[in-house]
């Protein structure tokens, strides 16, 4: 945690028993060190969470003056909405944002956040609550303020600004029961990947089985990002296997649009004879014909009380001598609401 | 195993790797000629071996990182993601990674991050086009990092620089546009000076129409390049009179935006009204009728810059310059060719 004493390299050299020189060494690439030592330090290092920090004998006492966040994808409006938010929070501060790309990808997000820390970001903020242990001693060591988004883990590492999944997705599937729907289903993607995807289909056919229905109407093998292509081609597969479904939900609203159009292009009314439903609150959501209703998760929100909460962090041990973790619950574990927005492409009552 | 780097010889790697002393050199320069599957294991196992080119011992002391720095102007635009994606692949391999900034189309807020990204000793600096301030232009001249202009060309790059022309697309999308006729035609885009690839695209198709004695009308928005931008753009351009006859949008997100607001007026698309886009994006795949539109390379020209690039960084010079081909598509939204 925060407030935690950080790993040094003289903790490393003592836990492998070695010289700090031979660690300094071993931690860098194309050095002589055997691979035996090397592997034996690199294993100790892991094990205290310590990071190479590349900056650190030059200006140790320096601030670096930038924010690190990991993205699953760069090619969605929603995260880029988050970081806008978080970009916006922090422009009076002079701290800058620096992103990386994990491609949904938990092994790359361990090494994008150790690259990060070797250059000793002042905050770190991370999409989702999923990480590689050793990513998450890395973050628990890291000895700044960690903000985890997009989710409401149940082990928090530190700071979370997020909303649950499961509960927003839940919200739609009794939106489309309310609206007299019965043959549900659902399309999502490979939830070992995107596990805040996985949350959503849970929640969805969780709340189908409390309303005594159905939870097996699934096509749940797509590969994030889950493209508009993907939607489409996933409503052929679903529509040939269970033609008379009347209402779907996607895991975003890309995937929505495409399964729309493969739905309209197949001749079937929407919403009429098909109802759709999307995640997200894209701008394309709202401009398609029927505009397709979707879950809004106040993703720029997410981004701007990110900011707030990492300020307010950065502040507090500024002028409390670095106790951090005497910040209330309540300033630490921010709730943001997912509002359902209703619209034409699930209007009317079915049957 | 303990060995100072530098005593590896190439033919060493080679013998390693089961491959010619030529693959070997081809794999790390980055040239064509081996497989990308190849290049990654010969990659792999020279640096696990501490091969380094003696000629290139000096690049290779100064690349303190293995950080590519990448500065794009938006995260909202798939062109982007899809550069950097094709990229990526080829900076993994060669044990490098990525990590991205947003200048929001701001030259001020690039220049400061190149100041700050220098002081980091990076392996390498991708920039977004090649409209940059003087100033962090001069610095980067000096500081000895690779650095890599995407997505635009130029006679004087920094360094390396790998695009399209942009002011061609849109020339030869001004051709085809009025060769079918067209004679009222209106550019949609951002605010004049946000993105100077687009200012080339809509100042070809302007040239193309002058040929013709025509002159272009420009609808800006101030908004961001979205679908709602297109949709906006889109309706304040039907007010106008006379109406345009044919929309050459920004990209495709703009003209699917615009695309629904002509059906939304009641207009018949292409009957009443021609849209054209540009980039071929992927949501073409899916709409009910293809947008006319231009096809960019964005997954190749960002393998062929990432292995440009990785070659760069290992000290070898490859051609400064390389401009993409684009491939005019025309689509179920402007008339047929021989209705004139």
């Amino acid at each position: 945690m925060p407030g935690q004493q950080k790993p040094t390299m003289a903790d490393v050299a003592q836990l492998a028993g070695v010289s700090p020189m031979t660690v300094s060494r071993a931690l860098r690439p194309n050095t002589a060190v055997s691979a035996e030592t090397r592997a034996r330090i690199r294993a100790a290092a892991d094990e205290l969470g310590y990071v190479v920090d590349g900056t650190a004998a030059a200006f140790a006492s320096r601030r670096s003056g930038f924010v690190a966040m990991t993205i699953p994808s760069i090619n969605n409006a929603n995260f880029a909405d988050t970081a806008r938010g978080l970009t916006e929070g922090l422009l009076d501060s002079g701290l800058q944002l620096l992103l990386g790309y994990t491609d949904y990808d938990l092994a790359e997000e361990e090494r994008l956040v150790e690259a990060f820390l070797r250059r000793r970001p002042e905050a770190i903020v991370v999409t989702g609550g999923a990480h590689t242990a050793r990513c998450r001693r890395l973050l628990a060591n890291a000895g700044v303020p960690v903000v985890e988004t997009w989710d409401q883990p149940a082990a928090p590492i530190d700071r979370v600004v997020g909303f649950s999944n499961a509960e927003a997705a839940a919200r739609m599937a009794r939106h489309l029961v309310e609206r007299g729907h019965r043959r549900i289903a659902f399309i999502g993607g490979n939830g070992a990947r995107d596990t805040r995807g996985a949350d959503r289909q849970r929640g969805f056919l969780g709340a189908l089985r409390d309303a005594g229905l159905a939870s097996d109407r699934l096509v749940a093998d797509l590969d994030p990002p889950i493209s508009m292509h993907q939607g489409a081609a996933a409503m052929e597969r679903l529509l040939a296997r269970w033609p008379d479904t009347t209402a779907v939900m996607c895991v975003s609203d890309l995937s929505a649009f495409g399964a729309m159009t493969a739905a309209l292009r197949r001749g079937l009314a929407v919403p009429e004879r098909l109802a759709v439903a999307g995640f997200g609150a894209y701008d394309v959501a709202e401009i398609a014909l029927p505009a397709i209703t979707t879950i809004d998760v106040q993703a720029h929100r997410i981004g701007v009380e990110a900011a707030r909460v990492i300020l307010e962090a950065l502040a507090g041990e500024a002028g409390d001598g670095g106790d951090a973790d005497a910040v209330a619950d309540r300033d630490t574990q921010v709730t943001v609401t997912a509002r359902l927005l209703p619209r034409a492409s699930t209007a009317g009552h079915a049957g | 195993m303990g060995r100072e780097p530098g005593t590896v010889r190439i033919e060493d790697v080679a013998r390693a790797a089961g491959v010619s002393i030529m693959s070997v050199s081809r794999a790390l320069r980055g040239v064509e000629g081996v497989s990308e599957a190849t290049r990654a294991r010969i990659t792999r196992l020279a640096a696990e071996m501490g091969y380094a080119p003696s000629r290139l011992a000096g690049s290779l002391a100064r690349a303190t990182s293995n950080l590519v720095c990448i500065s794009v102007p938006t995260l909202f635009d798939a062109v982007f993601a899809e550069i950097i994606s094709g990229m990526r692949v080829t900076l993994t391999h060669a044990g490098l990674e990525t990590i991205i900034e947003t200048s929001d189309y701001s030259r001020a807020r690039e220049a400061a991050w190149i100041e700050r990204m220098i002081k980091w000793s990076p392996a390498a600096l991708v920039l977004s086009g090649v409209d940059h301030a003087p100033k962090a232009r001069a610095r980067l001249e000096s500081a000895g990092i690779p650095v890599l202009e995407i997505w635009d060309v130029t006679p004087r790059p920094i360094d390396l620089c790998v695009g399209i022309d942009h002011r061609a697309a849109g020339a030869a999308m001004g051709r085809h546009l009025a060769g079918l006729g067209y004679r009222r035609p209106a550019y949609i885009g951002i605010r004049p000076g946000r993105d100077p690839r687009a200012e080339k695209r809509a100042a070809g198709l302007a040239e193309a129409f002058a040929e013709h004695g025509v002159a272009l009308a420009q609808q800006r928005v101030d908004g961001p390049p979205s679908f709602e931008t297109g949709h906006i753009g889109a309706r304040r351009a039907l007010a106008r009179s006379p109406r345009p006859d044919v929309l050459y949008f920004l990209n495709d997100h703009l003209a699917f935006g615009g695309l629904m607001a002509c059906e939304a007026a009641g207009l018949s698309v292409p009957g009443d009204i021609g849209v054209a886009g540009f980039n071929g994006l992927n949501i073409n795949d899916v709409l009910p009728r293809r947008l006319t539109t231009s096809e960019t390379p964005r997954e190749q020209m960002g393998k062929t810059a990432a292995r440009l690039l990785v070659a760069a960084i290992r000290g070898v010079r490859p051609e400064p310059c390389l401009a993409m081909p684009v491939a005019l598509a025309p689509g179920a939204t402007t008339r047929a060719i021989l209705r004139a």
